[in-house]
């Protein structure tokens, strides 16, 4: 029989009184059985292992946190020619400067990609492909311009790449006309060194080399998988010569929730037959600043005008959030919100088929909720 | 006031028949709801849309028959001509290019300030144009003197054409000029059929969202303001934060 904390020696040629006595205090050898079996006490054993396991947890949780440090790092020499792609702060579309981003680098695999962030930055710029990085304050269009202007001085870029969409397509715009540059808009598909753009209303196509201002549609972009780090290398923001706006700005007025068109509202409140809490409806809506909307059951009461209407016979919306209170989600109206990002859904039916499609669904009377959440708002906009 | 509204042909979508484009009605509603002087202008081959713009209620439409010239140096010509306060032009053509460049390379040649996304002009005092932002807010603009608007195609429903208002305005065709630049023509094709391409990610299953099924009404409340708070759909109230209210 061999001492488990050291193989080599036998037991039998311990003196009682050693230190594995000390060992194993709970049952202490007696002179007698020495030679028979040495105890171990198991929960030293226990702890042993745990202690082994949690070092082990620890050295594979640090492994791959050095793997992912050790994605290869994309670099491009200075010589390379450079590209912008413009991002402004409020985006044409939800994710899309890492979307630009990655398809400037499929359009232009030999440009430096540098992103031109007037405002705030949406995207990851290390890892959704950036090799430069130029940050500037956000500005009415006319002073997005001039800073624009200024950089394309500065850095003498090949190409422009844009969104099409919002303020984006406006500075592209602005920017062809004074430059006289060539220029793809409405740009559909992408292949190294080719573009097609839409004419004719979107009726016909064309096919032509990569020009030196591209507005991309959201339809010919995507973002790249993430398996290379970039550098993203602030480049210094040089002097821009502002220029006043002709038109000054006068503020920003955000519309009542009764006055919100649908079809630009980001947040969408929306009743259905299980609401009869309209009071409370509308000042929710008020409270969020969300556009109010119903089902076509509601709109045929009267409860809300036709054009409130979501669904298949009524508006097919693109709001980034939906609550839906009472709504039970008829096949129609799940078609009018397939394109939101998110849906909550409020109703007493946990099987209805809106609560299947909600990101948060909650089974409870839309009446309670709303007061409750109504006294949330008026407490916040109190503060 | 005088407002000049460029006028284009548009088709459409499904019989491609000329009709008047969308966003150029858009453009000329908010014109004659201004209660302002207005006139049309529209530059290309003869077409019988254009008293389908009269019917909206246009005493006036120029008609510069250019053929396939570009427009552009004709209608700089006719709006410096004409002193102007206003110019008003819908998004992008129906037929053509539809590249939208026109109001801005007509800003860039009369040197005057454009302003784009307009879906409201007030001038009873002062001149105020409103801009479309993002989420449906609106951005008050104030200044003097001429400028370009692009108007949004979705700023306000136009009214109807009617026959009375097409017979009482008056079509003027302006003489062919002949040695224009005539723009290239492209070789394309009919349009594919697109859907979005494939994101990174996206096709991973989304898993089902747990339903809550044992919640009070008031942490029902908070839930729902917690989860638009922590995807951005709200700005940040500070009271209505869980962590306060514990």
């Amino acid at each position: 029989m061999s001492n488990r904390l050291n193989p080599h020696k036998m037991l039998g040629e311990i003196a009682p009184t050693s230190g594995l006595r000390r060992l194993n205090r709970l049952a202490p050898l007696k002179a007698s059985t020495v030679s028979v079996v040495a105890r171990v006490n198991p929960h030293n054993e226990y702890r042993a292992r745990l202690r082994r396991e949690l070092r082990q947890a620890d050295v594979v949780h640090r492994q791959t946190v050095s793997a992912q440090s050790r994605k290869p790092l994309h670099v491009v020499a200075d010589s390379a020619p450079l590209a912008f792609v413009i991002g402004l702060g409020v985006e044409a579309w939800a994710g899309a400067e890492a979307e630009l981003l990655g398809t400037a680098r499929e359009i232009l695999p030999e440009s430096a990609i540098a992103l031109v962030s007037l405002g705030k930055i949406n995207c990851t710029p290390s890892e959704d492909g950036a090799d430069r990085l130029i940050e500037g304050p956000a500005g009415l269009e006319e002073h997005n311009f001039d800073a624009l202007l200024a950089l394309v001085d500065e850095y003498k870029p090949q190409h422009l790449i844009f969104a099409e969409g919002g303020h984006s397509s406006d500075l592209a715009r602005r920017y062809v006309a004074r430059t006289k540059a060539e220029a793809a808009f409405n740009v559909v598909q992408v292949r190294a060194g080719q573009v097609t753009c839409l004419i004719d209303g979107g009726k016909r196509e064309f096919t032509r080399k990569v020009p030196p201002v591209i507005a991309l549609s959201r339809i010919a972009c995507a973002k790249l998988d993430a398996e290379m780090l970039y550098e993203a290398r602030p480049l210094a923001l040089p002097e821009i010569a502002a220029t006043d706006a002709a038109f000054k700005d006068a503020g920003v007025r955000v519309a009542s929730a009764r006055d919100l068109p649908l079809s630009e509202a980001e947040l969408v409140v929306s009743a259905g037959a299980g609401l009869t809490d309209w009071d409370s409806f509308h000042a929710v809506a008020e409270g969020l600043s969300a556009a109010v909307a119903g089902s076509r059951v509601v709109c045929d009461a009267g409860s809300l005008p036709r054009s409130r209407q979501v669904g298949a016979s009524g508006q097919i919306i693109e709001s980034r959030c939906y609550l839906a209170f009472g709504i039970s989600g008829a096949p129609q109206h799940l078609q009018g919100i397939q394109a939101c990002r998110h849906v909550i859904a409020v109703n007493t039916d946990p099987h209805a088929p809106m609560m299947k499609r909600a990101d948060l669904a909650i089974v409870a009377d839309a009446q309670a909720v709303l007061k409750e959440m109504q006294l949330l708002l008026n407490k916040g906009g109190a503060a | 006031m005088k407002i000049c509204v460029c006028l284009s042909i548009g088709q459409n979508p499904v019989s491609g028949r000329p009709r008047m484009a969308a966003s150029d009605r858009v453009a000329l509603e908010l014109a004659l709801a201004s209660g302002a002087d207005v006139t049309g202008v529209y530059a290309g081959p003869k077409s019988d849309v254009l008293t389908d713009y009269l019917g909206m209620g246009l005493k006036q439409v120029h008609h510069i028959d250019s053929a396939r010239a570009d427009i552009v140096p004709l209608l700089v010509e006719f709006i410096r001509s004409g002193s102007f306060d206003l110019v008003l032009t819908g998004t992008v053509t129906e037929a053509g290019l539809s590249s939208g460049m026109v109001p801005y390379l007509l800003a860039e040649e009369l040197s005057l300030p454009l302003i784009s996304r307009v879906v409201g002009i007030d001038a009873r005092a002062g001149l105020t144009i409103t801009q479309a932002e993002a989420g449906g807010k609106r951005r008050m603009r104030t200044g003097a003197g001429a400028a370009i608007l692009v108007v949004d195609a979705k700023a306000v429903q136009p009214r109807l054409s009617t026959v009375a208002a097409q017979r009482a305005g008056e079509v003027i065709t302006h003489p062919v000029v002949s040695d224009l630049p005539q723009l290239p023509e492209l070789t394309s094709q009919p349009a594919r059929k697109r859907s979005t391409r494939l994101k990174a990610g996206s096709g991973q299953a989304k898993a089902a969202a747990p339903i809550h099924t044992n919640l009070s009404a008031a942490e029902a409340a908070q839930t729902i303001l917690d989860f638009l708070q922590a995807e951005g759909h709200v700005p940040a109230l500070q009271s209505i934060t869980s962590r306060q209210e514990r």
